[in-house]
């Protein structure tokens, strides 16, 4: 199987050759109805006047201004306000010319709209990814975002980020809260990690990035590591072992027992022990056995910590006499 | 209180004391019009350069109804008192120069303190320190002293019993179970060399405290003696990252290292056993044996580990509209302590092999091409390859059940082999997405999963999965997003008796006693049994006007595993909310949502055992467990700027409750009929946080912050059994031990915070 699948992997990868290379300049004209024609920002001429940007967006650039997006370009381009715009905006020559018969005619006015320029407010989800993937797609997180399960669902960059204004600390996201950005669609988390066992993004000790990257991640849902465990043993380093005896669907995948967005069964379980042993648990004896209301209070295995006041050592045991996970 | 008083006056009068700048209004634009050009009368300077930022300086106060861990759970705040409030970022920008310094909760446990300077495209530095305490059970009690090491000694007036049922446990000490710090530092550096990069960084983590453990003695079917344990936590992580990444104009590489280094120091935990006489143990296939109950125990800890993983990462895009991207990533998981003896207080001779030898590797190769065949209609197409190969050898090991019983060579009949377990999965994914409109796109995805496991009671499963999805901004008034997925599991026949052969040698599966352990023929293991899975997810956000969004999401998902008799059969998610959201401008904003979830898991099993011969067939004896979890979740609150925005009001109020019902059905067998529920498991909490800033100037603020919250739980399994006590043997079905517990319920408490504190900011130009 494995040679077989090595060779699909190969094979896919050379029949997805496409003829031609080269991505080149973002293709402006193809982004927006307005902009076909428009040259590519190496072709284009700048604007004459680095400050004419500000004749009519003074208080959007002043919010912008303090965003790491506009001190990321105004050292790349110092003093050329208007080439820093073209970074997102595109070429801005038609606008201006249109923008400048404009003020002819009426040299108080600042409403009117002169187009020609990329817009962020009506574009389709995929034309304003690509103007933040210019800059972005290298980066080690975004490398992965084209095809992955976000992008296509059609979900736009300014979903999550908003680079108009600094809301927040870093990655100018949506909220200075990072959890309310992913609470915007997933709200069915939001309730989870109110629930009594919990991980501390209540109290702002992780984000939600701190075990998924939103952009596409080598792992399973989304995940930033390769495996579910994997992404545990950033932060669980002692559970990684690996132990003499291992507890096999431990070893495979710690979701199979927890859900780590929270839980009214702690610690982060999915069902209350011993009833969660019992849905792998079936030998014998006290495995099997049937524990109801009539034997609360008088057995260890429905009181204190249920199966692992014995089987303590369920993540696997390092103990030559540890098969049972007692030890 | 009264140093508490002390400490505001003294920072208020401070930061009062700090120059307050007083930031005009810009003036409006004027514009020139000279020729054909105009000029706009600015000096380009259009970015803030110098420094920026704010801090807070305050105190706080907790009045607790009485103490709870839950109430501090993460923060630290363990009882009624006083703490200070410290906050603040600084941000400094200068030409191509960026330095930012952040400082959290400085004044509580879970401080964290974070900065980086650095030119840009070129080197970045950066630095954090981060603290996370995490209280675990307040009100612990145990008799044992040396608490938080690996040697637990019982006291010499300590009397031990065969039982303590009935009898006060002398010199209980308290004890507190907290993770007293989660301490991480970091450090690291980016470098950047035109198309290149380098990223180095490590970090340190350490984490110490006292968690509980459960210590035994003996085993079933005989009297289980039990004690829980305060184990120590003393674990010290080193990692380092480091990465190389080349970027030219349509390709991208990135070789990445990963170690982490974990270090435990404490391997194991020896502790005296509590009690004393004969007690009944099963040496494997050997008839039930007595033997002396021994002196003392020894817990394995977690032992120290490394990993190390290598990744490489490419991506290409050989059009604009085609990208591929590759990643080939090799992880090794290393673990080689030497090994205890087989019970405490003797030798190593009898082992096996001395050291644990114990070695994972994992392997991933994952290859995803990305390419719009149309300019509305795009293909991805994945394929994925992830494996363990588990490298620890399969021994024998003689089974000396905790640390009774005799020690004894390895036996062909007695021993059982340990499992090193791996298993691999084979994906395929193939995505179609069209873009239906300019706002609108449909989605349409397949995926096969095949996994292979050794050591288990199925070898190979596939997973067939096949999802619809939907996203639509194309109305200003709504914006969609749908999906909907089936996914089935096969497996290719289960037979646990395939695992008993692997674990047990052929003389113990042919002894009187193999066929007695067996689970029922019927019964299926959750993570490997055939399966069905449904799933369906709406959100609908309605925008009536350009300031009110109404949000509505419902996610449904089914998971039924109707070829199995025993074991999980079926569970059920539903959660659907509602969210209103309100902005005027910046002047208020207000939210309302609310969220009904309901969780319900059915799940049957067979009371069987030996003493009734065919009960392991008898389908009187079976039993049904529904676990009804519904939770209720809300929220609402506003932020209101006031009187010219010189004062702000924010005002938050949070709703928890969780309602978790167990009810039982089961067969005409005496043994199990006529079952009784178990008491609800319950968690109430409401929060209301209320604030109050006003800005004394530009530059200076005074805010007031109250906190009320409101927690209450019940849990059967802590509340009949408060710390230190004895919970009782059981004589059903056969006695099973007593146990000694250590950790109190879960105390329900009422508490009020108030906070005041001084904010300055500041900003150069």
């Amino acid at each position: 199987m494995g040679s077989r699948f090595l060779l699909l992997w190969v094979l896919g990868l050379i029949c997805l050759l496409p003829s031609k290379s080269g991505a080149g300049s973002l293709p402006w004209g193809e982004l927006q109805a307005d902009l076909r024609g428009a040259p590519s920002i190496a072709d284009s001429g700048n604007p004459e006047d680095e400050t004419e940007c500000l004749l009519c967006h003074k208080p959007y650039i002043e919010k912008f201004s303090t965003t790491r997006h506009a001190q990321v370009l105004a050292a790349s381009h110092p003093g050329k306000l208007g080439s820093a715009c073209e970074t997102c905006h595109g070429p801005l020559g038609r606008h201006l010319k249109n923008m400048l018969a404009e003020k002819k005619k009426s040299p108080n006015s600042v409403q009117s709209k002169p187009g020609f320029v990329f817009s962020f407010k009506n574009s389709p989800a995929a034309s304003k990814n690509r103007v933040c993937l210019q800059c972005h797609e290298s980066a080690e997180r975004v490398l992965l975002w084209r095809g992955s399960l976000h992008d296509n669902l059609g979900i736009s960059c300014d979903k999550c980020h908003v680079v108009s204004q600094r809301r927040s600390r870093q990655h100018l996201l949506a909220s200075r809260d990072p959890k309310k950005v992913c609470f915007q669609c997933h709200r069915d988390k939001r309730s989870k990690m109110m629930r009594t066992s919990h991980m501390p993004l209540r109290e702002g000790k992780m984000t939600c990035s701190s075990c998924h990257n939103p952009h596409g991640g080598n792992g399973p849902n989304l995940l930033n590591e390769s495996s579910i465990n994997l992404t545990c043993f950033t932060c669980h380093q002692e559970k990684r072992g690996p132990f003499v005896w291992e507890h096999m669907p431990v070893r495979e995948n710690c979701a199979n027992c927890h859900d780590p967005h929270g839980s009214n069964f702690r610690p982060l379980l999915k069902q209350k022990l011993p009833f969660l042993c019992q849905q792998c648990h079936m030998q014998v004896f006290h495995p099997g056995d049937l524990y109801d209301g009539r034997k609360l209070g008088g057995t260890s295995r429905l009181g204190g910590k249920s199966c692992i006041n014995c089987h303590s050592q369920v993540h696997g045991s390092n103990h030559p006499a540890g098969a049972k996970f007692q030890r | 209180m009264s140093r508490f008083s002390a400490l505001v006056l003294l920072m208020t009068a401070l930061t009062a004391g700090l120059p307050a700048q007083a930031a005009e209004e810009e003036p409006a634009p004027v514009y020139e019009i000279v020729g054909d050009e105009i000029h706009s009368g600015d000096n380009g300077d259009w970015i803030p350069q110098g420094w920026s930022g704010e801090f807070s300086l305050g105190g706080a106060g907790v009045a607790l109804s009485r103490p709870s861990f839950k109430f501090g759970e993460y923060t630290g705040i363990e009882g009624a008192g006083g703490y200070a409030v410290a906050n603040g970022e600084f941000r400094y920008f200068k030409q191509d120069r960026t330095f930012d310094l952040y400082l959290d909760n400085l004044g509580l446990d879970n401080r964290k303190v974070a900065l980086d300077y650095g030119k840009m495209g070129q080197y970045k530095v950066f630095g954090q320190w981060d603290q996370t305490p995490h209280l675990l059970f307040s009100e612990n009690r145990t008799p044992y002293q040396g608490t938080g090491g690996s040697r637990l000694t019982l006291p010499a007036s300590f009397t031990r019993q065969p039982s303590f049922e009935g009898i006060p446990l002398p010199a209980s000490n308290p004890v507190a179970l907290k993770v007293d710090s989660r301490n991480e530092a970091e450090v690291g550096l980016q470098r950047e060399i035109g198309r290149n990069r380098f990223d180095v960084s490590f970090n340190r983590i350490e984490k110490n405290g006292i968690r509980s453990l459960g210590g035994t003695i003996g085993n079933s079917p005989g009297n289980g003696m039990g004690i829980v344990l305060p184990a120590p936590i003393d674990f010290h992580t080193n990692e380092v990252r480091a990465a190389f990444s080349h970027t030219r104009d349509n390709a991208h590489l990135q070789i990445h290292y990963f170690g982490s280094f974990f270090d435990n120091r404490q391997d194991s935990l020896v502790f005296d056993v509590p009690y004393t006489g004969l007690l009944p143990f099963i040496d494997n296939m050997n008839p039930v044996a007595l033997g002396p109950i021994p002196a003392q125990g020894r817990l394995s800890l977690e032992p120290d580990n490394q990993f190390h993983q290598m990744r490489l990462t490419g991506a290409w895009d050989p059009s604009t509209d085609t990208r591929l991207t590759a990643t080939a990533e090799y992880g090794m998981a290393l673990q080689n302590n030497t090994l205890f003896p087989l019970a405490v207080g003797t030798g190593r001779a009898l082992l096996p092999r001395q050291t644990a030898e114990a070695e994972i590797h994992n392997l991933l190769l994952q290859l995803r091409a990305t390419t719009s065949i149309t300019p509305r209609l795009k293909i991805t197409g994945k394929l994925r390859r992830f494996q363990t190969d588990n490298r620890t050898p399969r021994q024998l090991f003689q089974p000396i059940v905790n640390d009774t019983g005799t020690q004894r060579p390895i036996s062909s009949d007695q021993s059982v082999f340990t499992f090193p377990v791996e298993y691999s999965k084979n994906q395929g994914d193939l995505d179609l997405s069209y873009q239906l409109l300019d706002a609108t796109v449909l989605k349409l995805d397949y995926r096969l999963l095949h996994t292979n496991r050794d050591f288990r009671a199925i070898d190979n499963s596939f997973e067939n999965r096949v999802s619809l999805g939907a996203t639509s901004n194309e109305l200003e008034w709504v914006s969609v997003t749908a999906n909907l997925s089936f996914a089935r599991t096969d497996t290719d026949g289960y037979n646990f008796e395939n695992v008993r052969a692997l674990r047990n040698t052929a003389q113990f599966l042919g002894s009187p006693a193999g066929p007695l352990l067996a689970s029922p023929a019927d019964f299926r293991k959750k993570d490997l049994a055939e399966n069905n899975r449904y799933q369906t997810a709406l959100n609908l956000s309605f925008f009536p006007t350009e300031t009110l969004t109404l949000g509505l999401s419902h996610h449904w998902v089914l998971q039924d595993f109707t070829e199995q008799a025993l074991g999980l059969k079926e569970v059920t998610t539903h959660s659907a909310t509602i969210d209103i959201n309100h902005t005027a401008g910046d002047a208020a904003t207000h939210y309302l949502f609310f969220t009904y979830d309901v969780n319900q898991v059915s799940q049957t099993g067979r009371a069987h055992n030996f003493l009734a011969p065919g009960s392991i067939n008898d389908p009187n004896r079976n039993y049904a467990l529904l676990l009804d979890d519904d939770s209720y979740t809300a929220g609402a609150g506003g932020n209101w700027l006031l009187f010219d925005e010189r004062v702000n009001v924010r005002a938050d109020y949070s709703l928890s409750k969780n309602v978790s019902d167990f009810i039982f059905n089961a067969g005409s067998d005496p043994f199990v009929a006529n079952p009784a529920g178990l008491p609800t498991v319950k968690t109430l909490r409401h929060r209301v946080d209320g604030s109050t800033e006003y800005n004394v100037s530009d530059a200076m603020a005074v805010g007031a912050q109250v906190v009320y919250e409101n927690y209450a739980f019940d849990d059967f399994a802590l509340d009949t059994h408060p710390a230190g006590t004895v919970i009782p043997a059981s004589n059903f079905p056969v006695t099973n031990g007593e146990l000694i517990t250590l950790s109190n319920p879960i105390q329900d408490y009422e508490a009020w915070t108030g906070m005041l504190y001084v904010t300055y900011r500041f900003r150069d130009r």
